[in-house]
């Protein structure tokens, strides 16, 4: 089922709190969407222009399919097949792209979004970069290595 | 590392990882704890249960410290890249 709210102008407020009943109901079964309608006139000539202020989708469901073998010598006939769908175990949190999380932090140019970026892109940017230090492997001591000693060294 | 929320709020968690990953000591994530604390003014460690970050730190309190707040997490990101695994005692 899809709930279609519709106005000239879309709060916020409204668009956290259906963040919020997301993460309450993640197993809810109701499509919502957020349209603000924007009407633009001259006095003879009208433009209208909907805009989708937020969507709060079903979760993703994934279908599992078991094969579970129950006797000693799996014999064909002692496993058991079964498929069942899969939802969320906690909250109504899914894998979101990078720009998707960043659309919901807010409108580009904001701080917030711009705070986000510069964490976001650095920290990939610097999990990327080689190696800055060369390990040097060294052979195997005939000795007993402690334990918590690392196997290689600078 | 660090975790920002789709309601523009930045915390720290799950250090306890760290040490499962690499051989580290706790003291690196209480230092890394520390050294943002001293950027941020405030912890930005996670309140327990606000996983959704509700009562974080905005991210608009930010501007300004991202630089000083990248060098601590890129320095902390080295460490461990370069740390090896965690030696396991496994029994005979």
């Amino acid at each position: 089922m899809l709930l279609l709210i519709c106005s000239d102008q879309v709060r916020d407020s409204l668009i956290e709190y259906a963040r919020y009943l997301n993460d309450v109901f993640p197993l809810r079964q109701m499509e919502l969407a957020l349209m603000s309608l924007n009407i633009y006139s001259d006095g003879e000539r009208h433009l209208f222009v909907p805009n989708v202020a937020g969507t709060m989708p079903l979760p993703e469901r994934t279908l599992v399919v078991k094969v579970e073998v129950t006797g000693r010598n799996s014999q064909p006939e002692e496993a058991r097949i079964s498929a069942e769908w899969q939802t969320p175990r906690t909250g109504g949190r899914g894998v979101i792209q990078e720009s998707e999380l960043l659309d919901q932090i807010g409108p580009a140019g904001s701080p917030s979004r711009a705070v986000a970026e510069a964490l976001l892109q650095g920290a990939s940017k610097t999990a990327r970069r080689p190696n800055s230090v060369m390990l040097r492997l060294r052979p195997e001591s005939t000795t007993p290595r402690r334990t918590g000693q690392p196997r290689c060294s600078l | 590392m660090f975790v920002v929320t789709r309601r523009g709020t930045f915390y720290v968690r799950s250090f306890s990882r760290w040490l499962e990953a690499a051989a580290v000591g706790p003291e690196l994530s209480a230092r890394y704890l520390q050294d943002l604390r001293t950027i941020i003014g405030k912890s930005p460690q996670m309140a327990s249960g606000d996983a959704a970050g509700r009562r974080a730190i905005k991210l608009a309190e930010l501007v300004g410290k991202e630089s000083r707040i990248l060098e601590i997490v890129a320095g902390v990101i080295l460490i461990l890249r370069d740390s090896p695994a965690p030696e396991i005692k496994g029994g005979e």
